[in-house]
């Protein structure tokens, strides 16, 4: 009875971020927002706009969770001055804000959840995702660092709740980092590549469920 | 049963162990170990100062370490380590578990997405002030910052 045709069909949280630190738009939102509107093959796209604010953007994304469960989980930000989409390794537990979030808070050496863990890992196969961006002619690259501000603050809360909520222990979830767009300042990438590269991501994210071993450390 | 640390009567907690790296990927030297050979043997509010070279290879820096912790059991250790491209001393707040060598360390070895430490968490955060350390050397009018990445090299690998 339970043969449902739909039941097959995987479901994808993608978050972006509202703007701040004074730019009039975010990419991630634009970008996420476009891709909900055209849709990913044999997947149910589930869109949201997080605030940028510590906590309040942290608090939706666990509801959402909690309430939609979905099979993967892709949240995206703004990263200006980076070249390329950044798909983040590690999330680590401490908010430092260099600026005011979006209601003016600041914290400095707090955690994201305390008593957790110092940091968590992805289990997003990032490198395979690096692979497929690279051969479709999209720049990408793996970023060692998502920063001490709401991207980091988020990522960190998804990874909590997905190691720690038994009823998410299938979801795999992972941040990606985008670059600034045209009129935002350089470097900058166009809009057009920041959504077929999510797309592409998230598809080459639903199918690989082992990553593959390529080099994309840092020497430093 | 754990007599009085006989072995650590000589004044244990007065020295700090600060280790630089041998240099790596063709350069000829590396800045770590030329500041650390600088300080060798100084003093510094009272605490000894022991530099040491580490080998840029993977396993062996850090076996290399453990050595020197366990021999002289320093009150400090401060690992240092070349970061080309950087604009200022880099205080870096968390070590990951995970080597990722885009270069071949100096015994040829270029690991991929393995753990440092198997079955270790994913990170740890260093126990150092470095924020005050941070304001120090800015009220000093030397370039600063803290890192949030020491990389996936061998220098994370020691962290």
């Amino acid at each position: 009875m339970n043969s449902r045709p739909e039941s097959s069909m995987r479901s994808v949280l993608l978050t972006g971020f509202d703007p701040f630190g004074g730019a009039s738009v975010n990419p991630s939102a634009l970008a996420v927002q476009q891709v909900a509107s055209r849709g990913i093959p044999d997947a149910r796209v589930i869109m949201a706009i997080l605030p940028t604010v510590f906590g309040k953007s942290s608090d939706l994304l666990r509801d959402l969770l909690r309430t939609q469960r979905p099979d993967l989980v892709i949240c995206t930000g703004q990263a200006g001055g980076r070249t390329a989409l950044s798909l983040e390794r590690i999330a680590v537990n401490v908010d430092d804000a260099r600026i005011p979030d979006n209601e003016g808070a600041q914290p400095v050496d707090r955690p994201v959840v305390a008593g957790g863990p110092a940091a968590y890992f992805t289990k997003l196969p990032i490198k395979a995702m690096h692979a497929a961006l690279l051969s479709a002619g999209i720049r990408s690259e793996v970023s060692q660092t998502a920063g001490t501000f709401v991207c980091n603050h988020v990522f960190y809360a998804l990874l909590h709740e997905l190691e720690t909520n038994p009823e998410l222990a299938a979801t795999r979830g992972g941040l990606i980092h985008v670059p600034w767009i045209e009129g935002q300042g350089a470097p900058f990438m166009s809009l057009q590549y920041v959504v077929e590269g999510l797309v592409l991501a998230i598809r080459c994210a639903l199918m690989v469920s082992a990553d593959i071993p390529v080099q994309a450390g840092a020497l430093s | 049963m754990l007599s009085a640390d006989p072995g650590r009567v000589r004044s244990p907690s007065s020295l700090v162990l600060v280790t630089g790296f041998d240099p790596f990927g063709g350069s000829p030297v590396n800045p770590s170990w030329q500041a650390v050979q600088a300080l060798d043997g100084r003093e510094i509010g009272g605490h000894r100062v022991l530099g040491a070279e580490l080998p840029t290879v993977f396993g062996a820096s850090i076996e290399r370490l453990a050595q020197l912790v366990e021999q002289h059991r320093p009150r400090l250790v401060l690992c240092t380590g070349q970061a080309g491209g950087r604009g200022a001393i880099s205080l870096e707040r968390v070590a990951i578990n995970v080597n990722d060598a885009r270069i071949a360390d100096n015994a040829g070895a270029q690991p991929v997405d393995t753990a440092i430490v198997a079955g270790g968490p994913a990170a740890y955060f260093t126990g150092l002030p470095i924020k005050a350390m941070l304001q120090a050397l800015l009220d000093d009018g030397i370039r600063a910052e803290v890192s949030q990445t020491a990389g996936t090299f061998v220098c994370n690998h020691l962290i």
